[in-house]
């Protein structure tokens, strides 16, 4: 889930973004062949230039640095364009044959580039040691029953809570059912501080996605989205507007907004990403608060949460840069290389056995690992169509939150759209 | 020199010179071709065969796979169909022609009204009519930044002022309402649009005959009279002008309304430039979003001919800028 982290870069790096993205274009380009027995990987991420408060980019480029060194046939060239739009710019170096070697691209988006046939399966490359790792998320990087990714790192959303607010209007036991929960969000909402607040914006990473535990978890699911189980959790979520429990504005925000005000002390839940914890943790000290368990609309219903997290493929290219990128994936995967990337990243390893770490074991942790175990992959049902209807779904919530269709009406017309990207 | 030589001679002369002539009309053309050359190639190049690209494409199926691919299958009139039955595209054109309306007119009359006010030449106008050119060089991202913050729900300056006058008691949900969101980009370009109107039709006022106005004022004529037979009657053409690049400026908007509201809540707020790119870039339905883009193409045409039209009967070539 690249929302967030990519967003607020995006913003500052917005105008710098078609000049870095031509001169990674042209780096592409200018990789040399496989002259010899020299290899030139070229390797392409969204976490920006190195700085010194974002300690991811700068371990992948000491990374890369230092296996160039102990691999003297390989050399690797990292290139991170921050793009207001990664994917058309992955698709247009695809389209014009200067795809990198080695590829980070966002877990929804891996389908969409291995059903068009662009993507080394890692099976033919070698042995692939996915053993440990979340099935769920093998289940996410597998198209057509071949790997295509490895999911090093991961992410999933739950609700954040601020203890104050909750010990101050007498709340001492967290709601864990739909209707509990509307009516506790309810009664925080006061002049202060929102109840709850979102992303029920359209767009990628965004409302969907937001959307998508309380609707599974309800049993409902994307492919047939006007069911009755789907419309009952959308009708839910446009009733904690309705009757006040969160803001008509969250139609305009995508996951950043919602956080920044959690984190100012405005909003007494917010629905969001475990990426936000380090953060919370040595940023706003005098800030209490804990995180919840999504909540379901009957007890013991199954949350049921999308996985997020950015994955590493292999665009095809020539045989022996595709068996060098895959020597230095595998290199990535390791143990050694993966909890520094993870925690540099704020996410969790997808390695289950690496949650009883320091890092993650603490009980803030908690709710979103038990909603990990349960995650399941966006594109499991939809596939390469899911960033599509991601964006159907996306505004038919949205046109339900804003009251200006009821959820049944909303739902059917997004099927009807959903059918047309399917049967097309 | 006998008579028949001297008429020989001249035969030859006029022969000479006519061949003369031929060859100089000759590298003429080759002259006015070279001249032409580099323009024609250019417009080839980047004008008319990205055009037929674009035609060919609208006309295709032409998603994530086929732009790998470099082609995609044919679908005849399918996206243009789906124009008609797409509810989205169908409000985008209805907000493209309400955004474009209301921001010209309003631009418009503010802009003369402040050329008007600025024409007086009192102290210190000079300087203010620099000063107003600011929303004009200004970047629309940061125009459309800054209206965002105005535009917020609570803390948002728009809300602050209403309530202030007590024009409202609650706060409006600006951007998170369909029609009060384009009413704010709206809002938005006008005051980023008024400037350019109040300084084209600044100078154009300077090129109004002031005899005229005295002959005019002589004769009786009021303010308003003065106004609209004598001094727009004048300034048709710079009238014209300012009409025209405001409403191709205008059409074409995109920056300004994916910064405020990104074409929501739920598409409400698209316009046919923002919903085009949305469906190309996006959704990855590069066909139907180049039949989109067409439609505004149509329009820009549309638009083009009549002001050709326009400037032709009034006898003015319109090279006023």
């Amino acid at each position: 889930m690249m929302a967030t982290r990519a967003h607020r870069r995006r913003r500052t790096a917005a105008a710098a973004a078609l000049a870095v993205a031509l001169v990674a274009a042209g780096a592409a380009c200018s990789g040399s062949g496989d002259s010899g027995s020299h290899v030139t990987i070229v390797e392409q991420d969204y976490y920006g230039a190195p700085t010194p408060d974002s300690t991811a980019p700068q371990y992948l480029a000491n990374f890369f640095k230092q296996y160039s060194k102990t691999h003297p046939g390989v050399t690797i060239k990292r290139q991170s364009p921050v793009s207001p739009n990664y994917s058309s710019l992955v698709l247009s170096q695809i389209a014009s044959g200067a795809q990198p070697g080695l590829l980070m691209v966002d877990n929804p988006d891996l389908d969409q580039l291995a059903s068009a046939g662009v993507l080394t399966p890692l099976d033919s490359l070698g042995n692939v040691d996915t053993a440990g790792m979340n099935p769920n998320n093998i289940q996410e990087t597998t198209y057509n029953g071949k790997l295509y990714a490895l999911p090093l790192y991961t992410n999933t959303i739950a609700i954040f809570y601020n203890k104050d607010i909750l010990r101050k209007a007498g709340i001492t036991t967290l709601p864990k059912t739909w209707s509990d929960f509307r009516t506790v969000a309810k009664k925080l909402n006061t002049k202060d501080h929102y109840g709850f607040v979102f992303s029920g914006k359209a767009g990628p990473g965004q409302s969907t996605w937001q959307f998508e535990p309380w609707l599974w978890s309800n049993g409902g699911d994307l492919t047939t989205i006007n069911s009755a189980k789907s419309v009952q959790a959308l009708d839910y979520w446009a009733s904690l507007v309705k009757q006040g429990a969160a803001p008509r504005d969250v139609v305009n925000w995508d996951q950043s907004q919602p956080i920044q005000l959690f984190e100012a002390g405005k909003a007494a839940f917010a629905e969001n990403g475990l990426w936000n914890i380090p953060t919370l943790k040595s940023q706003f000290k005098s800030l209490h608060w804990g995180v919840m368990t999504i909540p379901t609309r009957v007890v013991g219903q199954t949350v049921i949460s999308p996985l997020g997290g950015e994955v590493w493929t292999i665009p095809k290219t020539t045989p022996a840069k595709e068996r060098a990128a895959f020597a230095l994936l595998q290199e990535m995967a390791k143990t050694t290389n993966v909890v520094p990337l993870a925690k540099g990243l704020s996410d969790v390893p997808t390695r289950t056995s690496l949650w009883t770490e320091k890092t993650w074991s603490g009980p803030e942790y908690q709710p979103f690992l038990d909603a990990l175990k349960n995650g399941r992959s966006r594109t499991r049902d939809l596939t390469a169509d899911y960033p599509q209807v991601e964006n159907i779904i996306g505004n038919a919530t949205a046109s339900a939150l804003i009251g200006k269709k009821s959820a049944q009406d909303a739902f059917d017309s997004a099927k009807h759209d959903i059918d047309k990207v399917l049967g097309s | 020199m006998t008579a028949l030589q001297a008429g020989e001679s001249a035969l030859r002369r006029g022969y000479v010179a006519v061949t003369q002539r031929r060859r100089r009309r000759q590298t003429q053309r080759w002259l006015l071709l070279a001249m032409v050359g580099p323009a024609l190639i250019y417009v080839i190049l980047f004008f008319a065969y990205p055009l037929v690209l674009d035609i060919i494409m609208s006309f295709q199926k032409y998603g994530f796979a086929a732009v790998i691919r470099g082609h995609g299958p044919f679908v005849g009139l399918g996206n243009y169909r789906y124009i008609f039955t797409d509810g989205v595209t169908s409000r985008a054109i209805l907000n493209t022609l309400v955004f474009t309306v209301v921001s010209i007119v309003c631009q418009f009359v503010i802009g003369f009204a402040m050329a008007l006010y600025f024409n007086q030449n009192f102290t210190g106008s000079g300087f203010l009519r620099r000063l107003i050119l600011i929303p004009w060089v200004m970047p629309l991202v940061a125009v459309g930044t800054m209206f965002q913050l105005v535009f917020q729900t609570s803390n948002g300056l728009a809300n602050q002022l209403l309530k202030a006058v007590h024009f409202v008691h609650n706060d409006v949900s600006w951007l998170s309402t369909g029609t009060l969101a384009v009413a704010a980009i709206v809002i938005c370009n006008i005051w980023a649009g008024v400037p350019f109107n109040a300084i084209l039709l600044y100078s154009g006022l300077q090129e109004v005959p002031k005899e005229l106005l005295e002959a005019a004022e002589v004769d009786g004529a009021g303010r308003w009279r003065r106004l609209f037979n004598v001094v727009m009657p004048s300034m048709r053409s710079v009238i014209l002008i300012v009409l025209m690049l405001g409403i191709v400026y205008t059409v074409k908007t995109f920056d300004l309304v994916v910064v405020v509201t990104g074409g929501g809540p739920a598409n409400e707020s698209q316009l046919l430039s923002s919903w085009s790119y949305t469906q190309a870039f996006t959704n990855f339905q590069f066909g139907y979003g180049t039949a989109i883009g067409n439609v505004l193409l149509v329009f820009c045409l549309f638009v083009g001919v009549i002001y050709l039209r326009l400037s032709r009967t009034s006898g003015t070539t319109g090279g006023v800028v």
